[in-house]
């Protein structure tokens, strides 16, 4: 029998640390004495990620059972009515897509960055899709690629960036900021473009105005703010 | 069970308890005893099968019904099985063919897990004495009297006994408790429930309980309470009242044989905003709190209380699967989330002189809440206490404050926990 120096209680085992302050008791029983130890309670398993996992799988299936009957059966109306594929390209595409979408959000493929770059791809086949459908590609080119390669590049840095942080806590909130007033300015940046209202200058000067104030708000956050503030929000937001 | 039918209504603790229940909020608590010898499965599911032969309105499988929930009798047998999960935890008492309590062996250890919707620590505990008997007949021939079960003890054995002494002129009580200290805990994963057992002489605790002129439930309150006060003056800047949830054991009051819920919770409480209370302020509040409340004429309004709210219209006429959603939020609004955390007293576990000796220990487990995250039971059996807090997060203020405290009053305290054969792995993949 050994005690904790701090708590005072009594524990069956020495040379680990306290089951109640982790305070380390040291190796008191002469190693003789040890006695065979007889096993309290058994190793256990925590079946709930598993048992998440089976649900998961069973909605994926039906998800997938449901898509393959909607595009078959779209797919043969509308060559029975027209004798050729029109407007069932447009609505299997996208059911696809969204099919795509959900195998990237369940937990299929465990690799962040591959989720992320799967689903702009997803996106992209999408979108490329829909604008050849009409004929011509109208509106993929200017808009439509430079936005979702934008956003997937701006979310694969983001991540990139939060994971490297050695201080996670708010820097993941200025961060997120930051990342969203870039993607924003971006995509403004495009529809300008396309409405041929481009102001380099201009755009860049507003894109600066935005980030200033998050940046400021970060130097106060790590630099001025109380401790006291700082702990209550950190418990609020569970940073 | 009402005549031939197979089936009863659930008494109205159960009836919330089987709205309320969720992966991590099983309502399951634990029964446990320790025999002397490694238990042999075989000779304990034959036990199984004898003891609900005695206790036959055990044989029932939760089921839905369109406003309640009910018990229905089954064929189907209930089946030990060897512990693999945390305590109190993985068991969907709703899935079709499954039972609303387990068996578990494990070494020399037969436990029984149960749902509070079916019975309470009193009834499990005869259940488990039963189970137990039966199985030292089996395996040790220890004699057994041949009891004849008449239709009149089943009856009394399932009778609501709430509704026995349910009295409807009767005021219910008025009580506001407000907003009370919280434990600044956060939840672990799911699945996994974390139990501290603390092992004292009972001897020296009733001798240091003495010394205060109060009973050891009194004395063991006083000191959660006063653990309590501490951690808020470390943690917290506003200061909260502290609620302690005491369930109270009504068949002391009103006799009773039943072996389902009857039992109704006070709250003895200390305001922290009145200052700084001393160890002896805290016990002669609670020692009055309790000879206050522990009357036959005052329980009877807390029996009036429990009753009247499953009585509402509303409540009767809403579907149950609506119950089941609102439910959960309603309870840790206004029923547990009005407590800082609980502490109940199975009160002292006797057995017959012939078992005794093979039976090493009893401990029981509280079950896991998420209202109040740390919650603790307490039990005694020959000469020890046990004292287990049950825990849904990995801190353990709580616990270290109050054994702490036992210890500076001189007490001897030895600790186990669950976590240790789990920790062992972490230990040796933290050295690799």
């Amino acid at each position: 029998m050994a005690y904790c120096p701090k708590c005072g209680i009594r524990v069956e085992r020495d040379n680990r640390p306290c089951p109640l302050c982790s305070f380390p008791i040291p190796k008191v029983n002469e190693d003789g004495e040890e006695v065979v130890r007889v096993r309290k309670f058994p190793k256990t398993t925590n079946p709930y990620p598993s048992y998440m996992r089976r649900v998961l799988n069973r909605i994926f299936i039906f998800i997938t059972l449901l898509v393959f009957v909607a595009v078959s059966l779209m797919a043969y109306i509308d060559y029975e009515l027209n004798e050729m594929f029109t407007w069932s390209r447009y609505s299997n595409l996208s059911v696809l897509a969204g099919w795509g979408f959900i195998f990237f959000t369940f937990g299929y493929v465990k690799n962040y960055y591959k989720v992320l770059i799967g689903i702009g791809l997803d996106m992209l086949i999408l979108l490329f899709g829909l604008d050849l459908f009409n004929g011509s590609l109208d509106w993929f080119i200017p808009l439509a690629f430079p936005i979702v390669t934008g956003t997937t590049v701006v979310a694969i840095l983001y991540w990139s960036v939060v994971r490297a942080l050695s201080v996670r806590g708010f820097n993941v909130i200025g961060f997120f900021f930051i990342a969203a007033v870039i993607l924003i300015m971006w995509i403004n940046f495009f529809i300008q473009n396309y409405q041929n209202k481009t102001d380099p200058l201009n755009w860049l000067i507003v894109t600066v105005l935005q980030l200033l104030p998050v940046l400021l708000i970060m130097l106060y956050v790590k630099y001025g703010m109380p401790e006291r503030i700082k702990q209550k929000i950190a418990r609020k937001f569970h940073l | 069970m009402r005549g031939d039918k197979s089936w009863y209504q659930l008494d109205n603790a159960g009836k919330l308890y089987s709205s309320i229940i969720s992966s991590r909020a099983t309502t399951l608590f634990r029964l446990s005893a320790t025999l002397t010898s490694p238990i042999y499965p075989d000779l304990l599911q034959e036990a199984l099968e004898l003891t609900l032969q005695r206790f036959p309105f055990f044989k029932v499988q939760l089921k839905q019904g369109f406003f309640w929930y009910y018990f229905e009798g089954t064929d189907q047998m209930p089946q030990v099985e060897k512990e693999r999960y945390y305590p109190c935890m993985s068991l969907s008492i709703k899935k079709r063919g499954s039972f609303p309590y387990r068996v578990y062996y494990y070494n020399n250890r037969i436990a029984l897990e149960l749902s509070h919707s079916m019975t309470d620590g009193t009834g499990g505990l005869k259940f488990l004495g039963e189970l137990v008997k039966q199985y030292l007949h089996l395996k040790e021939g220890i004699p057994i009297e041949q009891e004849e079960i008449s239709d009149e003890q089943l009856e009394a054995e399932t009778e609501n006994g709430f509704r026995r002494y349910y009295d409807k002129s009767i005021p219910a009580p008025k009580t506001k408790l407000g907003n009370s200290f919280k434990l600044p805990l956060e939840l672990d994963k799911k699945g996994y429930y974390h139990i501290v057992t603390g092992i004292i002489p009972v001897e020296a605790l009733k001798k240091k309980a003495k010394e205060y002129d109060v009973s050891i439930t009194i004395f063991l309150t006083a000191i959660y309470i006063q653990s309590l006060l501490t951690i808020q003056e470390r943690t917290s800047r506003r200061k909260r009242p502290v609620v302690i949830n005491v369930p109270v054991n009504m068949r002391s009051y009103f006799p009773s044989d039943t072996m389902r819920n009857f039992f109704v919770s006070i709250t003895p409480s200390i305001d922290a905003r009145l200052g700084k209370y001393e160890f002896e302020e805290i016990i002669q509040e609670v020692k009055i709190e309790f000879s206050r409340l522990l009357t036959p004429k005052k329980l009877k309004q807390y029996i009036k209380q429990s009753v009247i709210s499953e009585k509402s219209l509303m409540l009767r006429l809403m579907p149950s699967p609506i119950k089941d959603m609102v439910a959960p939020s309603i309870y840790s609004f206004f029923g547990e989330g009005q407590y800082t955390s609980g502490l109940s007293n199975l009160g002292i576990v006797r057995v017959p002189s012939e078992m005794e000796k093979y039976i090493e220990r009893v401990e029981c487990y509280p079950p896991p809440s998420i209202g109040n995250k740390v919650k603790a039971i307490l039990t005694s059996y020959k000469e020890h206490m046990y004292i287990s807090f049950g825990n849904l997060s990995k801190d353990r203020m709580l616990e270290r404050e109050f054994f702490r405290s036992i210890r500076e009053l001189g007490i001897q305290v030895t600790i186990e926990t669950n976590d240790e054969e789990n920790e062992d792995g972490l230990l040796s993949e933290m050295r690799n």
